[in-house]
């Protein structure tokens, strides 16, 4: 449990998360899950008009309710409603599964979609996939379900993020009978999903991709490369696509450069996503370092202006890192970052290679 | 478990930690003044300021509809160009009644932030080069509106609400045409007669002191406030205006006038209440948006209902809007009245929980009334007769409909 008591504003903030390890059959069905909670919570929560978010993150399911502080008792209450053992209603399940189907389906029906699931297979080989394909979506039942929810909803397992002036006692005791007991079962299940084929993605431009495994989330050199990369690419407005992004796969954070061209400028595409990393190396200068940094400062400390987004930060932190001080020390760290320990790092990810997926018309 | 209560003031420290940028040394002796409100708040991780200038677009000239709204983005355009992007954000709002300029800034910058947004907003030069750049954008903002019905609807309701003649029920946008001519010095003037420092009002909202924002901010709010005088009710009449168009959708508009005297915190239940009443969890097909708020018109407060509905239950939503106003003057039963006053004053903290919000809450209090609410005690003062008789407080609405199909009246409207 992580108490941050000192935000202020007569309201507090429960943000609790459950770490989730999906088997290969199961895969989606944490997000399934989810949903379910997420929606007891939100009846819950609507009689007294309380602030509740689910997301399946890259490491389990996060819940966050935020009311006022009078109101502690009913806000435990939404969250021991939204990790409760999922009730049978086949209308609530089929309208869950169905909207996890469109997500999984955007992934795979699109060029974009396939290029990310590829290189973060290669780059994390791994880690399990947390999207279902449609066969194994259908033999997702409520069993499924429950016995994922009884492996994975474990009052010990689970981590708390309070922002508010309760005292740790009182949170402790309100949230005492949460989740599963420990009766219930404890492998991950190793039952595979039904092989299926592959229907292809309708692609008219080529896709290609490189991505490097970046280190930890406390070390802030993954984010500051991604945007000094991100601002050139947009100063040199290129005649073709290009992305840079950071995936949290599994344990493991992914920095990766994409772009997207039509036949005859695919080589020139390749070319610069290529090529991105070594030119940031050899341009990294304290003029482009010293606003990327500001910049990445203030959207943290914006993000954490509310206490929810303050609950969120520090949570995702700590459910990427197991350590409570991950956000500060993520903060700490941008002010010890240079463009010389931004050129170590950079020699760093090329030496550890990167891996490459091109999906093509 | 671990207790890190320290951690977010642990990320503050982190922000100080950077090469301190030198404060301007303050001369100013501590003072007081009316028009700043400051909500301190030792956690948060940022610094939220609101400066509001009691001049909108009812100020604007006749000639030039839109000046306002143009000064507005202007000024935050200049202001922007000489704020660090990396540790300030400039946001602007210009309304009928006022302007609020809307800073988000570091804590250990915020000083600084202020020091840029006075000069650009009360004294810097007002370049040709911002003007054009926000004449520009507030230009393109007109082009895939023209035409289009739901903009007939606002036009007429703001007429209703404030009557045809009045400029305060003018659009604030103002006119294609009127901004494409605004001449920069016509802006200058505008700036001349209504920006003034002393009848500002400003709000502070963020780890800071009462002292330290007083000094910084001096001679804001300094008074005295021109605050608006609130008559009695807008209209003791009501009325059903219909608009028979040939469209797809149907916009009903019902306004209900209150007297300046009712407390803003029970005019805000029962906005609430009917924005609740009229929102059912299972969503109605028929209807695409529900949106109850509070207009203060220059003779006083009106509550509207704003619906937009498909034309074939448009009637039937005119009756529901009128029976959930009747509905609050019975609600008088504690156990029932409980739970909705804990869902308001939900709403209220969390959109105070937004440090942004807050602080435009707090200096709109100051310009409007001249104090600021405790909101929390506020609420928890207001009992179940106190909303039914605030309800029953209200007069007649004027309910303006338009869509396809109207008919003869429906809808008792006068009561």
């Amino acid at each position: 449990m992580i108490r941050l008591s000192t935000h202020s504003s007569e309201l507090t903030t429960l943000r609790l998360s459950i770490p989730v390890q999906e088997g290969l059959a199961e895969a989606s069905a944490a997000q399934i899950l989810m949903l379910l909670g997420l929606e007891r919570a939100r009846a819950a929560a609507a009689a007294i008009g309380a602030r509740v978010e689910g997301i399946r993150t890259p490491w389990g399911i996060a819940y966050t309710v935020t009311g006022p502080t009078a109101d502690f008792d009913h806000l435990a209450y939404v969250l021991r409603e939204a990790v409760a053992e999922p009730r049978f209603d086949r209308i609530e399940f089929e309208r869950a599964r169905s909207r996890v189907r469109g997500e999984a389906q955007r992934e795979r029906e699109t060029a974009s979609g396939r290029l990310a699931a590829e290189l973060r297979a290669a780059a994390a080989p791994e880690a399990l996939p947390s999207v279902g394909t449609p066969a194994s979506l259908n033999m997702i039942s409520m069993v499924t379900l429950r016995y994922l929810w009884g492996r994975t909803h474990r009052r010990e397992e689970m981590s708390l993020v309070l922002v508010g002036p309760e005292p740790v006692e009182l949170v402790l005791a309100s949230l005492r009978n949460i989740g599963a007991g420990e009766e219930t079962p404890i492998a991950v299940s190793t039952a595979r999903p039904p092989a299926e084929p592959d229907e292809g993605a309708e692609v008219l431009r080529n896709w290609y991709g490189t991505a490097w495994v970046a280190g930890d989330a406390r070390d802030p050199h993954g984010e500051v490369v991604a945007s000094l990369i991100a601002r050139r690419l947009r100063e040199e407005e290129p005649a073709f696509e290009t992305s840079v992004q950071l995936w949290y796969v599994g344990s493991v954070r992914v920095l990766a450069v994409t772009g997207a061209a039509y036949g005859e400028a695919a080589p020139v595409m390749r070319r610069r996503v290529d090529r991105v990393l070594d030119e940031a190396a050899e341009s990294v200068g304290r003029d482009e370092v010293a606003p990327t940094l500001a910049a990445l400062r203030f959207d943290f400390l914006s993000g954490a202006s509310t206490p929810w987004g303050l609950a969120g930060l520090v949570g995702r932190y700590h459910d990427a890192t197991r350590d409570p001080y991950a956000a500060y020390q993520y903060v700490a760290a941008l002010d010890e970052i240079t463009p010389e320990t931004i050129g170590r790092y950079i020699q760093e990810l090329a030496r550890s290679g990167p891996v490459r997926a091109e999906v093509a018309p | 478990m671990r207790a890190l209560a320290a951690l977010a003031s642990a990320l503050l420290t982190a922000a100080a930690a950077r090469p301190a940028v030198a404060q301007a040394p303050t001369l100013t002796p501590p003072v007081t003044a009316p028009g700043i409100g400051v909500m301190p708040r030792p956690g948060s991780t940022l610094v939220a300021l609101t400066l509001v200038i009691p001049a909108g677009s009812a100020d604007d000239p006749d000639t030039i509809p839109g000046s306002a709204r143009l000064l507005g983005e202007a000024v935050a355009h200049a202001a922007r160009g000489r704020l660090d992007p990396s540790s300030a954000r400039l946001d602007v709002r210009v309304e009928r009644g006022w302007t609020a300029y809307m800073l988000l800034t570091a804590p250990d910058l915020w000083v600084h932030s202020w020091g840029v947004l006075e000069d650009a907003v009360f004294r810097g030069s007002l370049a040709d080069t911002a003007i054009e750049a926000a004449r520009a954008a507030l230009i393109e903002g007109f082009a895939f509106d023209a035409g289009a019905p739901v903009r007939e609807f606002q036009r007429e309701l703001y007429y209703v609400l404030g009557g045809a003649m009045d400029p305060w029920s003018r659009d604030p946008r103002g006119t294609r045409a009127a901004l494409r001519k605004a001449e920069p010095a016509a802006l200058k003037e505008f700036r001349e007669r209504h920006y003034n420092l002393a009848q500002a009002t400003a709000a502070v909202v963020g780890p800071v002191t009462e002292q330290e924002v007083h000094e910084a901010l001096a001679p804001v709010g300094a008074g005295p406030l021109a605050r608006p005088a609130s008559a009695g009710p807008v209209w003791k009449r009501g009325d059903r205006l219909p608009l028979e168009r040939d469209v797809t959708n149907a916009w009903i508009g019902a306004a209900f006038p209150a007297h300046g005297d009712l407390p803003r915190t029970q005019l805000e239940f029962v906005a609430h209440q009917l924005q609740e009443s009229l929102s059912p969890a299972l969503p109605d097909p028929g209807v695409f948006s529900v949106f109850v708020h509070i207009e203060d018109t220059p003779t006083g407060p009106v509550v509207v209902v704003e619906v937009a509905v498909m034309p074939e239950v448009s009637k039937t939503w005119e009756k529901r809007i009128l029976a959930a106003v009747d509905g609050l003057k019975d609600e008088t039963e504690e156990p029932f009245f409980r739970w909705q006053r804990r869902r308001f004053q939900s709403a209220a903290l969390l959109r105070e929980g937004q440090p942004k919000e807050a602080a435009l809450r707090v200096a709109l209090d100051l310009s409007r009334d001249g104090r600021v609410r405790s909101l929390l005690e506020e609420v928890e003062a207001i009992g179940p007769r106190d909303l039914a008789a605030a309800t029953a407080g209200l007069e007649a609405p004027r309910v303006l409909v338009m869509g396809p199909g109207l008919g003869a009246g429906s809808t008792d409207s006068g009561r």
